[in-house]
Parts: C-alpha cells; sequence; structure tokens
C-alpha cells in the first residue's frame, strides 16, 4: 500500500468535502421527513383497530426486512422506469423527475420512517398512562395531547436510541451513491474510476466519514444532558 | 312554582364491569349543585370507577349518567363539553413533567378555551396564589414536593373554571406530612360553590368539607347521608366494620 | 423469448443460484463475525488494558464507518494487504491471490463482529455479579464457570441482540452485488432487470427473496427464545 499524500491532500480531500454537503443534506431532509411520517405510522402501529395496525405493520417488515440497495434500486429503476417518457422530458415536474437525487431521498425516508416508528412507539408506550388521563380530563384536543404533552415526553425517553438512528442513516446515505448521487463515497469512486488509485480515496473517505460520524455524535451529547433536567 | 334547578350529577341505573368482573353495580345518585360530597369505602367498592365515569375516563356499560343535564355518550364533542365543566385531580397529580407549575395552568385554557398567553397566565398566577404557591409559578414538578405538586394539580383544574370538581383520592399518595396543607387547600374551595365529589379515606377531612357523604361496597351505594349521620349512627352492619376498621388504624 | 415461457424469463434458475450465494455469504459471514466477537468481547471484558482500548478502537472505527464503505476498504486494500502479508510470511506461494468469497466472508463477518462484541459484552455484564462470587465461594474451576454459568445466562440475554445482528447480516449480504463480481440474487435480479427492462418485476423478486429469508429467521429465533426461557434468567 502506497498512499500518496500529496495526492490525498490535495487531489482527494478538497472533491471529497466539498461532496459532504450531499450527504448531509440527504441525512437531514430524510431525518425530517422520517421524523414527520413516522409520527402516524408509530400511532398506526399502536391502534387498535386492526385496519390501521395491520397495514402499519406491513409496512414496517417490508422497510426492515428488505435490504435498503433492493428498496433504492427498486425506487430509482422501478419507479423511474414506470413513469412515462413524456413526464420526464417535457415536463413541469421533469427537473425532479430526472433527478436522481429525489429517488435516493424517497428511498431513504421510506426506509427510515419505519424504523423511526417503532423507535417513537417505545418512546410514546413509556409515557405514563396518568398523563393521557390528564390530558383528557383537561379536556386538551388530540393533536395538543400529542404535540405538547406526549411527544416531548416520548422523545425525552428515546433520545439515545434516535441519536444512533440518525448515524445508522448517515451511513445509510452511501448506498445512493450506486444510482449516481454524488454524496462523499459516490465522489471518491468517481476518482477511483478517473485516476486509478483505489487506496486515498477510499481512505480519504473513510477518514471523512469518521470525522463526521464523531462531530454528530458529540453533539448529541449535549441535548442529551439538556433533556435529564425535566427527570 | 318554580321549576326545580337541573342536578349537577345524575346516575340513573348505571352499571359497569370490567371483563367479568363487575364493579358498579346498578347505581342511581343525584348530586344537585353545590353540593360537596364525600365518597367513602373499602377498596375495591367501585369509588374511584364512580367518579371516574363522570368525566368519561371510564365507561359505563349499562344505564344513563347526566352532567348538568347533559348525556354522557360516547361521542367525543358531547365529551369535550363535558370535561370543559368538570375538573379532576388525580391520586398521582399526573402533572405534566416538562412544564412549569404555570404551564401547567395555563395551557388547557390556551388551546381548549382560546384564552390569550397572557390571561391565561394571569389567571393561572392567581388561582396559584389561592393554592399559596404563587412563588413556586416557575418550577418544574421534579423540584416541587408532593403536596405542593397536588396543589399546583388543583390549581391546574381550577383553571379551566370547571362546575364540578372530582378528587381521586388526592392525598392517597402523600407522605403523611403533607397530606393536611392539601386537605386544608380543598378545604378551603368550599365557599366557591363549586360542586365536588372526592374519594378518600380521611375521615376528618370529610367531616370538614362533605355536605353529604356516601358509602359504597361492592359497586353499591350503602349509605348515604350527612358526615355526622354515618359516623355517629351507621345504620348498616358493612359501614359499622368499616369504621372500626378506620378508628383501629388511627 | 416472452416473460412467461420460463420461469421469470429464463432466470429463475439464476436466481435461485443467487439466493443460494447470498445464504452462503450470510451464513459464513455471521460465524465469522462470531468468532470476531467472541474475541473482541473477551478482549473487553479482560484485565488487561491494551485488550481493552485494542477492542474498543476496533469497535468504534467498525460501527463508525459506513458498511458498504468498509466492503470496498476490504476489497480493494484489505485483501491485497493481507495477499501480501501471507506471502511475505511464507504461508502462500509469490502471486497467491485470496479467493473473493472468502474477502467477502471475512469483511463482512468482521464488521458484524463489531456489534457481536458489544452484544455479548453487555450480556455479561447483564450477569449478576453475585454468580460470581457464589462460583468463587464454591470454589468452581474456571471453565466450568463460564461453560455452565456465564455462557447460558448471557446467551439469554444476547439472544435479541444476536438475532437483530443476523437479521442485518442477511441484508448485507446484499452489499457484495456492488463489486460485480459476485452472482448474488440482487446482482442477478439487476441484470435480468437491465435486459429485460421489466425493473419492477425482477427487484420485487430480489426483495421477496430477502424477505421470505428474514420471516424465516423470525420465525426460528422466537423459537429459539421459546426454547431458551426455561433457563429463567433474572
Amino acid at each position: 500500500m502506497s498512499i500518496s499524500w500529496p495526492f490525498l491532500w490535495h487531489g482527494v480531500l478538497p472533491q471529497l468535502l466539498a461532496a459532504v454537503p450531499m450527504t448531509l443534506t440527504l441525512t437531514l431532509l430524510s431525518a425530517l421527513g422520517s421524523a414527520l411520517f413516522g409520527v402516524p405510522l408509530a400511532l398506526a402501529l399502536g391502534s387498535a383497530a386492526r385496519w390501521r395496525r395491520w397495514p402499519a405493520q406491513g409496512y414496517s417488515l417490508l422497510m426492515r426486512g428488505t435490504p435498503m440497495l433492493v428498496q433504492i434500486y427498486l425506487i430509482y429503476y422501478g419507479l423511474g422506469s414506470l413513469i412515462p417518457r413524456e413526464w420526464m422530458r417535457h415536463s413541469w415536474a421533469s427537473p425532479v423527475l430526472r433527478d436522481a437525487f429525489w429517488y435516493g431521498l424517497t428511498a431513504l425516508t421510506l426506509n427510515e420512517t419505519a424504523y423511526v416508528a417503532v423507535i417513537l412507539k417505545v418512546g410514546l408506550d413509556a409515557v405514563d398512562r396518568g398523563q393521557h388521563e390528564a390530558a383528557q380530563a383537561l379536556g386538551l384536543s388530540r393533536m395538543i395531547t400529542l404535540t405538547r404533552i406526549l411527544l416531548p415526553q416520548a422523545l425525552a425517553v428515546v433520545f439515545p436510541m434516535l441519536a444512533n438512528e440518525f448515524i445508522l442513516l448517515l451511513k445509510s446515505t452511501v448506498l445512493v451513491s450506486t444510482i449516481t448521487i454524488f454524496d462523499v463515497l459516490g465522489t471518491a469512486n468517481t476518482i477511483r474510476f478517473e485516476t486509478l488509485r483505489v487506496d486515498e480515496p477510499l481512505l480519504g473517505a473513510a477518514a471523512v466519514y469518521l470525522v463526521l460520524v464523531g462531530l454528530v455524535t458529540l453533539m448529541g451529547l449535549p441535548i442529551e444532558r439538556r433533556l435529564r433536567r425535566y427527570r | 312554582m318554580t321549576p326545580e334547578p337541573q342536578p349537577a350529577i345524575e346516575f340513573v341505573s348505571v352499571s359497569k364491569s370490567f371483563g367479568n368482573t363487575p364493579v358498579l353495580n346498578d347505581v342511581t345518585l343525584t348530586i344537585a349543585t353545590g353540593e360537596r360530597v364525600v365518597v367513602c369505602g373499602p377498596s375495591g367498592a367501585g369509588k374511584s370507577t364512580l367518579i371516574r365515569c363522570i368525566n368519561g375516563l371510564e365507561h359505563h356499560q349499562r344505564g344513563t349518567i347526566r352532567v348538568s343535564g347533559e348525556t354522557l355518550t360516547g361521542a367525543k364533542h358531547s365529551l369535550r363539553h363535558i370535561r370543559n365543566q368538570v375538573g379532576m385531580v388525580f391520586q398521582s397529580f399526573n402533572l405534566f413533567p416538562h412544564m412549569t407549575a404555570l404551564e401547567n395552568c395555563s395551557i388547557a385554557p390556551r388551546t381548549v378555551l382560546g384564552i390569550a398567553r397572557k390571561d391565561a397566565e394571569a389567571r393561572a398566577l392567581s388561582l396559584l396564589r389561592r393554592v399559596d404557591l404563587a412563588g413556586l409559578a416557575d418550577r418544574y414538578p421534579a423540584h416541587l414536593s408532593g403536596g405542593q405538586q397536588q396543589r399546583v394539580a388543583i390549581a391546574r383544574a381550577l383553571c379551566m373554571q370547571p362546575r364540578i370538581l372530582l378528587l381521586d383520592e388526592p392525598t392517597s399518595a402523600l407522605d403523611p406530612e403533607m397530606v393536611q396543607e392539601v386537605l386544608d387547600t380543598i378545604v378551603g374551595l368550599s365557599d366557591s360553590g363549586l360542586t365536588m365529589v372526592c374519594v378518600t379515606h380521611e375521615m376528618g377531612f370529610a367531616r370538614r368539607l362533605a355536605t353529604r357523604l356516601l358509602f359504597m361496597d361492592e359497586g353499591r351505594i350503602v349509605e348515604s347521608g350527612t358526615p355526622a349521620d354515618l359516623f355517629d349512627t351507621p345504620q348498616s352492619q358493612r359501614l359499622q366494620r368499616f369504621l372500626g376498621q378506620i378508628r383501629a388504624t388511627r | 423469448m416472452s416473460l412467461w415461457e420460463a420461469p421469470l424469463g429464463g432466470y429463475g434458475m439464476q436466481l435461485l443460484l443467487g439466493l443460494r450465494l447470498t445464504l452462503q455469504v450470510s451464513l459464513c459471514s455471521y460465524t465469522v463475525g462470531l468468532v470476531f466477537g467472541l474475541l473482541g468481547a473477551a478482549a473487553k471484558l479482560s484485565h488487561r488494558r491494551s485488550l481493552r482500548l485494542g477492542a474498543g478502537l476496533y469497535t468504534t472505527l467498525v460501527r463508525a464507518l459506513p458498511e458498504l464503505l468498509l466492503v470496498l476498504l476490504a476489497f480493494y486494500i484489505g485483501a491485497g494487504l493481507a495477499e501480501r502479508l501471507a506471502v511475505f510470511a511464507g504461508l502462500a506461494p509469490q502471486g497467491f491471490s485470496l479467493n473473493p468469497f472468502v474477502v467477502a466472508v471475512v469483511a463482512l463477518g468482521f464488521i458484524q463482529g463489531a456489534y457481536i462484541t458489544e452484544v455479548l459484552r453487555a450480556a455479561v455484564l447483564a450477569i449478576p455479579r453475585g454468580q460470581h462470587d457464589a462460583a468463587r465461594a464454591l470454589n468452581l474451576p474456571p471453565l466450568t464457570y463460564l461453560g455452565r454459568i456465564v455462557a447460558p445466562q448471557a446467551l439469554t440475554h444476547a439472544l435479541g441482540g444476536l438475532g437483530n445482528i443476523w437479521l442485518n447480516a442477511t441484508k448485507d449480504a446484499s452489499l457484495i452485488s456492488v463489486l460485480g463480481i459476485f452472482s448474488d440474487v440482487l446482482k442477478v435480479s439487476s441484470l435480468a432487470a437491465a435486459a429485460t427492462k421489466h425493473y419492477v418485476i425482477f427487484y420485487a423478486v430480489a426483495g421477496a427473496a430477502f424477505l421470505i429469508i428474514t420471516l424465516i429467521s423470525m420465525a426460528l429465533l422466537e423459537w429459539l427464545r421459546r426454547r431458551l426461557m426455561p433457563l429463567h434468567v433474572t
């Protein structure tokens, strides 16, 4: 293994760092999306009504029981093949339909929603029954009860699990490099193909991801401390 | 002839079971506005279930319950209407731990009654003052003693200006030295004209507060009358036995 | 040839073979993972600080990096290093080249080992301290203690985590399709899809294959959990 440090420093790292925003964008947007959709899914998973619970459990099983790669290919190639050519080329939605980014983001969000929902359900189940009753007795609406009373407490309970999940999501974003999205790994692979150098791009990518994960982990610690204030 | 004023609470042949276990057995009861009713009896008599049926936290299976003339159905909007008039204080306080005392009190007036934040907070402060906790408005429940938490819970219920206040064993979860402060607070509400229904084991308190005392056993109201009547001249054997047990432990 | 003339347009057999390869990779990598995991857990629980730190470095690094990147590192850098090391140590002839299957299995096993280390370590720590004291008081030989006292209890605690890692292992096996040299079920599906343009069908089939593996695994894990219940652990 012969690493050319100048090449790593000047030829590889700048490009990799330029791709970090892409990785972070994918991570943050899918995190937000999965948080948004994860709440109704978590509620459905815990619902007493079978017609709500079963589809939710089915979705959860599908997303968590199949590899992420398969889901990405299914959405990118599969969905892509179903969309009529006309829409792809000449419609107002063309920029979205032709850009691999949105397919990748969709796949990441759909998948992550299932995992987040399971965690949120654990959190919601952990909230004391008395809180539900107090909210009911006060006449608080279901929406207010959920958003102002139950979710804050649920989040405080499962925050470490969500923080861990965020890191797993960050790592999963590399899989969209297989559908021509230029995140950090995608860029590293491109450098590999173009320069035929293997060591620097891959080790450079490894270093970048290490730093990213390290930073995210450190950022989670003060939040965890602050949440303990209420307990 | 003036029509009789509407009773605050009416139970007509109400029955409820948990699975196969009957908990309320054909209960018929009328509580007039302004009455202060204390419900006592052995464990499992159905006392908590009785009052939890009043604001729909439990659903009765047979019979009719009316609150201020409105019949309790399962319907969402009827429940909401009733809950706006009925306040509840729980044995385990059930304060929202991530909110200050002030926020606990003001959240319902703001989100349910649509009262502006400033006004809701003013109302909350005045009620916290009434339960002697004005200085602790910005504390979180974790930093309040049990007695203080329960008093915040009382203030929180009162912030909705209910006509009826339900209290489910309000001092049972408190350390002994804090029981009195809460009982005093509750008795202090006597002059407000509020209809009160309180489940409790505190007999001295019952004497101070109640205009009527109900003794329940096995899902039925066995005796009903003033505290003096029931304590001094218990009619039924069951009540006599119950009183004997209570006195033995004092 | 239309889609229905032969099972899945003639790809049926290839898909089954691909599925077999996927299963082989999953099972072998998980086994390797167990080995790494046992070694790692032993190191993390040891009295020697150097072992603890070494194992800590292992788990931290591996868990911080994306699996796909680790697989690429293993194939493009790791394999070469291992080969040159083997030749240098005289274990292999010049020009020796590792079997790709072995590289994949060791790489994936190495990844899973990091997670298994953590699960096993937590499981052993979950055993109440009193057990160790009782064993010493009874003068139990260390091996007996480990084999008859620690292992069964740790296993019950670890079962959930180990099961989850197995489920992940079966899904991570799909990563080898990216390398292009393996005909696992996902790679075959990709080729078939590209050739026939029936993308949805073939990727759905791949998904279904993995889903079936998952469902069967979950059923087996549940059976295993029930069988171990009578072991009664605090």
